[in-house]
């Protein structure tokens, strides 16, 4: 009688067993079904970093940014993202005013989900200059 | 009953790993990806920041324009860090020949020295120190000057000179120049001189100027493109 109770419990823990080891693996497909939409926006951000680091490289950013000619950086901006990325650049002073006084942009948003880049721009001027580039960058054609 | 304990057991097994697996996940490539993307950016705004002060510098600037725009820097990085808290601090080179963290030498030998020279240690902490790292930022501008000059007529003399300029050591473009001769009793501008700009770093800059002395001394001025200037003078040996 003994022996028997025993055998049944053994079931019972393989049983309990196999219950966790099926919860694990169908909980363990919950990460890898949301690291895209991670990896997109970080893929984002990458992609945003270096326009501006490409852009800053040269002196042409602050350029644009002393000169005020934010159509012809929206132009540059547009050429160096790829395509289906809609972008929005803002440029602030250190103190946070607002520089551009018309919108460096590729359209309307239609993603929720956007990333933001911020770049902070030295210019190399006599006269020493600090810029807060942000930088809103979202996928077309996303639907969320 | 035994599975609903099962799963009870599984589901805080399972939420503790998951957490553990998100915590590890923030230092994944991509974050690291950004992090260096982000001290190129840091390292890009500190030689920024010592080309600016060179460049005021030169444009008879005060040297202590230096130790404020890189307390400027360090305050903007610290308030605008987007890595967590981005602690830069900064070393003024005051090694001969350099002083207060500049070396402006526009000598008489026919090579003239604009320069800056700057250590930074940058620390960016977020749970734990994320990245160390020390640098040095060195911006020089050199001229290099050599000249000759023949007899015309009477007084009159015909001046050649070869100007090389350099950025860190590397050939480079200038612009802007400003070249002057003494006329025996002062300092005359050359106004119309011949500039032939070879494209590598290297001009030629030729013209003719009345001199009473036998000894030709010129001066030349430039600005490379990062508007830092830089000077010398030279005495031409006659052909």
């Amino acid at each position: 009688m003994k022996i028997q109770k025993c055998k049944k419990g053994q079931i019972r823990v393989l049983e309990a067993f196999f219950a966790a080891l099926l919860i694990f693996s169908s909980i363990f497909l919950i990460p890898s079904a949301t690291t895209p939409e991670k990896q997109d926006l970080s893929e984002l951000y990458s992609i945003g970093m270096n326009v501006l680091l490409q852009l800053d490289a040269d002196g042409s950013l602050s350029n644009f940014i002393k000169n005020e000619s934010w159509n012809d950086l929206r132009i540059c901006l547009q050429k160096m993202l790829p395509s289906g990325v809609w972008f929005n650049l803002t440029v602030l002073t250190t103190r946070g005013v607002q520089l551009n006084n018309v919108s460096i942009s590729n359209g309307y948003p239609v993603s929720e989900r956007k990333v933001s880049v911020e770049y902070l721009c030295v210019s190399s001027d006599s006269a020493y200059k600090v810029y807060i580039v942000r930088l809103q960058l979202a996928r077309v054609g996303s639907n969320d | 009953m035994l599975i609903i304990t099962a799963l009870a057991i599984s589901l805080l097994l399972v939420s503790t790993f998951y957490y553990i697996f998100e915590v590890g996940n923030s230092g994944d490539n991509s974050t690291q990806a950004s992090l260096n993307n982000y001290i190129l950016m840091i390292k890009l705004g500190s030689t920024r920041t010592v080309l600016s002060s060179l460049v005021n510098v030169t444009y008879n600037g005060d040297p202590a324009v230096l130790t404020e725009n890189l307390e400027r820097w360090k305050e903007t990085l610290k308030n605008e860090c987007t890595f967590g808290l981005c602690v830069l601090n900064t070393q003024i080179w005051n090694i001969s020949p350099y002083s207060s963290g500049f070396w402006i030498d526009w000598g008489a030998n026919g090579n003239g020295v604009s320069s800056s020279y700057v250590k930074f240690n940058l620390t960016i902490y977020r749970r734990e120190v994320e990245a160390q790292l020390e640098y040095l930022v060195n911006v020089t501008t050199s001229l290099v000057v050599k000249g000759t000059y023949s007899q015309v007529e009477g007084l009159e003399k015909h001046i050649e000179l070869t100007c090389e300029i350099f950025n860190e050591g590397t050939p480079a473009l200038a612009q802007n120049f400003t070249v002057h001769y003494n006329n025996g009793s002062s300092w005359t501008q050359a106004q119309n001189y011949n500039l032939n700009d070879y494209g590598n770093g290297t001009y030629r800059i030729t013209f003719n100027a009345y001199i009473a002395t036998s000894t030709v001394q010129v001066s030349v001025g430039a600005h490379d493109l990062r508007q830092v200037y830089v000077q010398t003078n030279t005495t031409c040996t006659q052909v």
